[in-house]
């Protein structure tokens, strides 16, 4: 699959008339322009493009981006960008995510506990399994739990 | 069986009503005109929404980029690590609560989702909650 830029996204967003956003809350981030578009059954989508020109790069995400916030197929997406055609909804056919490589192979719960509470690397996290993971996790409560109690 | 509280004695006393939910775990509200409202303890709620609204993930890499791709909002965060991913998201996640109390409850795709926007709720600010709502270990694992 062509792999879209950040700035097609913006392109796509321009095309299919999608109203610029500003955060809610105000918070330190905003490295990314916001959109969101209010379809005739009231229904709102909503996306972001990060405000680098790089290609998005993870397939996955790209076509969870365009199933579940744009709405739109892949050939739907690509006539929009490079014809300036916007799409026609709803979409006749939904994109099914493209398969992308798990960022480890524990469940993400683990991931997560191992990354921040334990203080693992990315690398050490992806050299483990689901099995080594779990040890790792439960050396770890232990560990706490006696430095708690002394 | 707890009577409705009318509003007038409930702002008079709500250090009495702080106590009886407290102790009783609810107290039910009533305003003329207006729907009761029923003050609860805050775990009781934690618990109940976390059995029936579970956050579903799914976590990916791809050209030194992880993705954390949110379901329940579909919306995802982004970083260079695990850590940075999970930050943005729960930055996004803040961000679509916001956006949803002040305008997304109205919208057909969005206003069935109020039994995850209130785990989010539940929260508070508090980062480390919300960390752990989206991404809860076991029961029988939990630090604390």
């Amino acid at each position: 699959m062509r792999h879209p830029t950040w700035d097609d996204i913006r392109r796509f967003c321009e095309v299919d008339d999608w109203t610029p956003t500003h955060l809610k809350r105000g918070r330190k981030r905003r490295d990314h322009d916001r959109f969101q578009k209010t379809l005739a059954d009231g229904r709102i989508l909503r996306t972001r493009a990060s405000h680098g020109r790089a290609e998005i790069g993870d397939p996955a995400l790209v076509t969870r981006i365009l199933r579940h916030q744009l709405e739109v197929t892949v050939e739907e997406f690509w006539d929009a960008v490079d014809n300036g055609n916007p799409p026609v909804r709803p979409s006749k056919t939904a994109t099914t995510p493209e398969e992308a490589a798990p960022a480890h192979r524990l469940e993400d719960w683990l991931a997560v506990q191992l990354a921040i509470t334990v203080g693992l690397s990315d690398t050490e996290i992806g050299a483990l399994t689901q099995e080594s993971g779990m040890e790792a996790w439960t050396e770890w409560l232990e560990r706490h739990r006696q430095g708690e109690e002394g | 069986m707890s009577e409705i509280l009318a509003f007038h004695k409930a702002k008079a006393g709500f250090s009495n009503v702080y106590d009886t939910v407290e102790q009783a775990g609810l107290r039910v509200v009533g305003r003329r005109k207006s729907e009761p409202i029923a003050l609860v303890l805050r775990d009781e709620l934690v618990d109940l929404y976390a059995r029936e609204y579970p956050f579903t993930t799914h976590m990916t890499r791809s050209d030194g980029q992880v993705s954390i791709w949110l379901d329940n909002f579909d919306i995802y965060g982004q970083g260079e690590s695990i850590p940075e991913a999970v930050e943005d998201l729960i930055d996004e996640v803040e961000e679509y609560v916001a956006h949803w109390e002040e305008q997304l409850r109205h919208a057909p795709n969005h206003a069935s989702r109020f039994g995850w926007v209130r785990r989010i709720q539940l929260a508070g600010n508090n980062r480390t909650d919300i960390q752990q709502a989206i991404f809860p270990p076991p029961a029988d694992l939990v630090t604390r």
